[in-house]
Formats: structure tokens, C-alpha cells, sequence
């Protein structure tokens, strides 16, 4: 059975990167990943991005990047598909490279929310939820998210202090992490005291406008570089309809899809200590964990609460500061969770280590359209 | 993405005027937006279902962070609502006190205008639920 080596990172900060092109910032991710590989003989390149067809109208996004890596022509694919985007181009490459079709795949995630006001970014969004239905009617995936932060802390006792936590931990978490967006600390109270985007989802339960670009290198044969493995991965469609899914607080193509992983490489949930979640507007993580099936019900913010989920802890979790502290960069933000575990779990150039050998990344598409899980192992 | 697309509109309006659905003659679920076959059970025989115009409220927020084509209506109301056997996510309109509306009031649905493209533009109707008090 094949394996699929990870061998070089890119990681470029992310910020509101006003004086660079989309291409510019795939560019230099890739140029980054190739060079910490020390690998230039690329025969594929999936290039993960939400909106570069909306926003900057390219929609041969892979073909651009590719003209100035590989001018010689390779296989390209440009991958978009929602929130998942980056984790489900991990998820084909793995597959190419498995196949025999590709031995070195260079996976590229980039999106840029700064050339357009946030109204307009607001619009592209809608493109997230069924915009046949609620973008005519005004609900945004805000609004949803917010209508699922209701019914859990109603559901668990919880009230909006205790979700206030978890944009507050993940400031924390930022703080040492090089391409994080915002690498300053924030309390309670500032969260309460921000405005309401959606009640009970506030400001500063929301990711800000961010451009970035990550690229991670996968191969077939192991190299001098190489630091981890995708050991599995898989992608599962859910329902784009908020109301059609039997329980709004369970996303079940998460806990499909964390199964099938757990299953393929034949792990005990237990063993995985460190996770990378997509958080969106706080409230995702935990609906997207005990969705999982790996944190019972009703217990995340107050396990938070009790200060775990830390570095060092059994399972460490978004040790990158998620969306809030890490940043959103849409379709890239897979790509980004990917290259943080690794860096995570071997301490790559600086990064803090945390050690363990197995750590999942788990995204979804707008609410529950889609989930992505990828399982990477240290090497 | 400034503007609705009128033919998507024309499609859509007789669901957006009316909620209709579906519902499944293999498994019994209803379910709404209509789908060619049943999202829980694939079944293809379906049969249209309209939902009762009174129902439950189950959770709501309010929406700020709007797209600009609503910034007149801005603040939205968004409510989960229990309608017969279908279950919607539904603009809520006509709150004249926040503080009556919570999770299990009665609503009903009136037609009510959801945007319009610019000031000499087509309007674009649909349903949307109020309290009743």
C-alpha cells in the first residue's frame, strides 16, 4: 500500500495582504513548501480556493500558479468547495498519489477577502447556504451558526460567558504562532462588549477579512524532509439546507467522515492529541468536536471552562488559534490546518510541539453541507 | 452577485409564496425546499405538501451583518420554525416587542416584501412569519 509523505510546509502570514496578487501569495506559499522540501519535480498541483472565481473572476486559478512554477505544463486542478476546499484537496491528492497517477502533488490553498468591502465578501458567502432559498430571503450562514449557538446553550445550560470563552482561548493560542493574524490576547469582557453580528454570535466570535496562502507538498516516496504522513482522509456531503437535518446540533457528515478516517487507519480515538477544528463563529467547534463522536455532548466549553484542551494537554486543540486567532482564509484555511499539524506535532522551525504522534483535521462546508477529516501522523 | 437573477426568482416563487414541500410516500418525512427525491430516504415518489399557515417558533436570532441590497431592512429576524410536518427557516417580521418572542410562541405567515434590485427595480415577495401576540 502506498503511503503519502508530507515533506514541505508553506505558510505565509496572514493579513490583509493589500499589495499582492491571489497568484502572487500562491506563488509564494508553493515557492515556500518546494524550498523546505528541497523537491522541485512536481507533476500535479491542486490548488484549494473558495472565491477566486467570485471575487478576483480567475478561474483558472491552477494553470496561473502553474505557468511560473512548472512552465513545462502538469496536471491542475482547482478545488472549491466551501470551508472544506483546502482539507478536500489534501483528501484528491492523497488520492492521486495512492492511485499511481501523481508521486509528487504540491497542494496549494489561497483565497483574498481584501480586494472587495466586506459587504460584497458578505454576498459571496451566501454562495454557502442554498441561494435559491435562504440568499433570497436574506439568511446568511451567520444567522444559522447563530440559530445553532441559541439551541446549545439553551440545550446544555450553557449561557453566552461560557461561549465568550472560546474566541478568548483561541487569542491565547495565537499568540506564538508566526502566521497567525491576530497575536494579541483578548478577555471576556471584550467579547461581550462587542456588537452582535447574529445574537448570540458577536464581533469577536467572528473571523475578520484575511488574505493567505498555505501550501503543503505531498509524495509518494519518503524523503530527507519528509516529517509526516496523511495516514486517511475522507470527505463526506450533508445537508446545505439548515432545517433538513434531524438534529440542527449534530452535523452528521462530521461524525461520518471522523469514522470512516478512524476506521481506515484502523486508530482508537483515544490516540489522537491534537486536533485542528474549523470554529466558525466560536459556536462551530464545539458542534463540530462532539459531532465527532470524540467529545461527549455538551462538554467542550466546559472542558474549556476547566482549562484544557491546552498544549500538553491529552488532546491538544487548535493550538493555531482557529479562525479567530489563526484567521479564516476560506478556501486555504484547510490547506493552513493541515501544515499546522504538522508543524505542531514536529516542532517545525519554531513552532511549538506538541507531542503526540496522530492529529485530525476536521472542516466542514457552510453548516453541514459538507465535512472533510484528515488524519496526519508524525513521522 | 448585485442583483437576484429574475428567471431564478420565477422558479423558486410559487415555493417562496406558499412554502410548498414534499412529502414522501416511502419513508413520511416532509421537507422543504422541494427536492426531486426525499434528502432522508432517496425515494423519487413525492408528493406535494403545503404546510399549515400557523405554527411554532423554535429559536430566532437577529441578524445585523446584512448584505448591503438589505441594509434598509437591517436588523433581520431569522427564526427556526415548526410548520405542520416541515420544519423552516423563515424571516420573521412585524416584532414589535423583542421581548415576547421566545422559543414556542404561536407564528403565522403573512406575504411580505423580502428586497428589491435598487430604487427602480423589480421587488421580490415572499413569505415570512409573525408573532401572534
Amino acid at each position: 500500500m502506498t503511503s503519502v509523505y508530507i515533506s514541505g510546509l508553506g505558510l505565509l502570514p496572514i493579513d490583509r495582504h493589500y499589495d499582492k496578487s491571489l497568484t502572487q501569495l500562491a506563488l509564494e506559499a508553493s515557492r515556500e513548501a518546494l524550498d523546505s522540501a528541497g523537491e522541485y519535480d512536481i507533476d500535479t498541483i491542486i490548488i484549494a480556493s473558495n472565491y477566486s472565481t467570485l471575487l478576483q473572476r480567475l478561474s483558472m486559478l491552477a494553470s496561473l500558479v502553474a505557468e511560473e512554477l512548472v512552465p513545462k505544463g502538469l496536471q491542475v486542478f482547482n478545488v472549491e468547495n466551501g470551508g472544506v476546499s483546502g482539507l478536500t484537496a489534501v483528501h484528491l491528492a492523497r488520492a492521486l498519489i495512492k492511485s499511481g497517477l501523481s508521486r509528487n502533488v504540491l497542494v496549494i490553498g489561497v483565497d483574498k477577502q481584501s480586494d472587495y468591502p466586506q459587504s460584497i465578501v458578505n454576498q459571496t458567502s451566501l454562495t454557502q447556504v442554498n441561494y435559491e432559498y435562504h440568499g433570497i430571503m436574506g439568511v446568511s450562514l451567520a444567522s444559522l451558526y447563530a440559530l445553532s449557538a441559541s439551541l446549545y446553550l439553551s440545550k446544555h445550560q450553557l449561557n453566552e460567558e461560557d461561549l465568550a470563552l472560546w474566541p478568548v482561548v483561541m487569542h491565547e493560542n495565537a499568540v506564538d504562532v508566526p502566521h497567525a493574524q491576530f497575536k494579541s490576547k483578548i478577555t471576556v469582557q471584550n467579547v461581550l462588549q462587542s456588537d452582535y453580528i447574529s445574537a448570540p454570535i458577536r464581533v469577536l466570535h467572528a473571523h475578520a477579512q484575511a488574505d493567505g496562502a498555505s501550501a503543503v507538498l505531498l509524495s509518494s516516496n519518503k524523503k530527507e524532509s519528509t516529517i509526516a504522513t496523511v495516514e486517511a482522509s475522507h470527505v463526506v456531503s450533508g445537508k446545505v439546507e439548515y432545517e433538513l437535518n434531524e438534529d440542527p446540533l449534530h452535523i452528521e457528515p462530521v461524525e461520518k467522515a471522523v469514522k470512516t478516517v478512524l476506521m481506515q487507519a484502523s486508530l482508537d480515538k483515544n490516540l489522537i492529541g491534537l486536533i485542528e477544528v474549523l470554529d466558525m463563529y466560536s459556536i462551530g467547534g464545539p458542534l463540530l468536536l462532539e459531532s465527532s463522536g470524540i467529545i461527549p455532548k455538551g462538554e467542550t466549553l466546559k472542558r474549556l471552562k476547566e482549562g484544557r484542551f491546552k498544549l500538553g494537554d491529552s488532546v491538544a486543540i487548535n493550538l493555531s488559534g482557529g479562525i479567530k486567532g489563526r484567521g479564516f482564509v476560506e478556501g486555504a484555511t484547510g490547506v493552513y490546518q493541515i501544515a499546522e499539524t504538522v508543524a505542531f506535532l514536529s516542532g517545525y522551525r519554531g513552532y511549538k510541539q506538541q507531542y503526540t504522534d496522530y492529529a485530525l483535521a476536521i472542516g466542514v462546508g457552510g453548516l453541514s453541507s459538507v465535512a472533510a477529516v484528515v488524519l496526519v501522523k508524525r513521522i | 452577485m448585485a442583483k437576484l437573477s429574475i428567471s431564478i426568482f420565477w422558479r423558486v416563487r410559487k415555493h417562496l409564496y406558499t412554502l410548498e414541500g414534499r412529502k414522501c410516500l416511502e419513508c413520511g418525512r416532509a421537507h422543504f425546499p422541494p427536492k426531486n427525491s426525499c434528502p432522508y430516504c432517496g425515494s423519487t415518489k413525492l408528493v406535494e405538501y403545503y404546510p399549515p399557515k400557523k405554527g411554532k417558533l423554535l429559536v430566532w436570532t437577529k441578524l445585523y451583518e446584512t448584505c448591503d441590497d438589505r441594509s434598509a431592512y437591517r436588523p433581520i429576524y431569522i427564526g427556526l420554525l415548526q410548520l405542520g410536518e416541515l420544519r423552516v427557516v423563515l424571516p420573521l417580521t412585524d416584532i414589535y416587542d423583542e421581548g415576547k418572542l421566545k422559543p414556542g410562541i404561536d407564528v403565522e405567515l403573512v406575504l411580505r416584501r423580502y428586497v428589491e434590485d435598487s430604487d427602480t427595480g423589480l421587488i421580490y415577495y415572499g413569505l415570512k412569519a409573525r408573532p401572534i401576540l
